[in-house]
């Protein structure tokens, strides 16, 4: 038996702790205001517990990988070739012509839950002109935003997670797919080149998504639920806010492009909280 | 991309931010005070009794820990 911060715990769980000590020093490693998937960086998920009466706060690895991928090498080639940070709502349930079902589909029935996020960022595509043609030249300018809910801290998005195995070494982690729907009229013009957004729920339709047992039409109803436009707000931000993800990206104007039509009352310096 | 996980708590009529991080599987409250303490890390230790009770990463700060804790879990309950 040991005594840990006054209370008396077991060796393995005092063990445990000490090797949490030492784990949070690098801790500002952690303290990372832009999370990339293309890192497979961790996202802080509401996971309901197995029998759906309570839940519990965790992380689990983005860009989804469902359970044949063997080990981290073949998770590597996996995610080159496939892109599992994203689900679209309209397809998480979908069976093929020959029976099969999709990769979601499992996870959209047992394992769902919600990301908690404050913001996230797309790039808006402008097409310059060609000065002789008048053409739209084929490169886009890229812009970046950051949306966010407007008078949320912060908000939840739908997710399908999938409770992953690396065959060789045991290692078992969650990994998660955030779902999208159709962008709503913002959402749109910010993410002018697909069109897509996250699915962002309210409080009600959030518990009922994580929560409930539902059937495979509710599922698609809330998996491509779309948020009003007029309650998100877009801002432009630095271009080289992917570069430094220890500090937040701030909020710059482009005199260049047109201005989005999103009047809101977001202050920007309630956010600022790394 | 996404910045995740930040929310608040009163306690003691202080508003702090509590930021959710993960180690070593599992799950840590970063909490940052409007005054000049200094950030404290929280987690739920299992003790000998089968109970979680919150505790100070690393040790020394139970009685914060204890008083802010709980109300972390009555945030999360409250958005039921």
């Amino acid at each position: 038996m040991c005594v840990y911060n006054g209370q008396r715990v077991t060796k393995v769980e005092f063990i445990e702790l000490k090797k949490l000590e030492k784990a949070i020093k690098d801790i500002d490693a952690l303290k990372r205001p832009v999370v990339n998937a293309i890192e497979c960086a961790p996202l802080a998920v509401i996971k309901p517990t197995a029998d759906k009466t309570n839940f519990d706060i965790v992380t689990m690895e983005w860009s989804f990988l469902p359970t044949n991928v063997r080990n981290r090498t073949h998770a590597k080639e996996f995610r080159k070739k496939y892109d599992t940070e994203n689900a679209k709502g309209e397809e998480l349930l979908l069976i093929d012509e020959k029976g099969k079902e999709k990769m979601f589909r499992r996870s959209a029935l047992e394992g769902r839950c919600l990301i908690i996020s404050d913001r996230y960022y797309e790039w808006r595509h402008i097409y310059r002109k060609n000065k002789r043609t008048g053409e739209n030249l084929k490169t886009p300018d890229k812009y970046p935003y950051q949306i966010m809910v407007k008078d949320r801290p912060y908000f939840y998005i739908a997710g399908v997670y999938n409770n992953w195995t690396d065959q060789d070494t045991g290692e078992n982690v969650d990994t998660i797919a955030m779902v999208t729907t159709a962008a709503n009229e913002l959402a749109a013009k910010v993410h002018n080149s697909k069109e897509r957004m996250p699915t962002i729920l309210p409080d009600d339709l959030a518990w009922e998504w994580a929560m409930q047992d539902l059937t495979e039409q509710r599922i698609t109803q809330l998996a491509t639920y779309q948020l009003p436009h007029e309650l998100m707000v877009a801002e432009t931000i630095n271009k080289k806010f992917q570069k430094n993800p220890t500090e937040l990206p701030y909020l710059v104007s482009y005199p260049e492009i047109e201005k989005l039509d999103n009047p809101g009352l977001f202050k920007p310096a309630q956010m600022a909280l790394f | 991309m996404f910045n995740a996980d930040v929310f608040q708590v009163t306690v003691a009529q202080q508003v702090l931010d509590i930021s959710v991080r993960n180690a070593n599987d599992r799950v840590l409250f970063i909490v940052r005070f409007p005054d000049k303490r200094p950030e404290l890390v929280l987690t739920r230790l299992m003790n000998l009794y089968n109970k979680k009770v919150w505790t100070s990463i690393p040790k020394g700060r139970m009685s914060e820990a204890q008083l802010i804790g709980p109300e972390i879990v009555r945030h999360f309950k409250s958005l039921k």
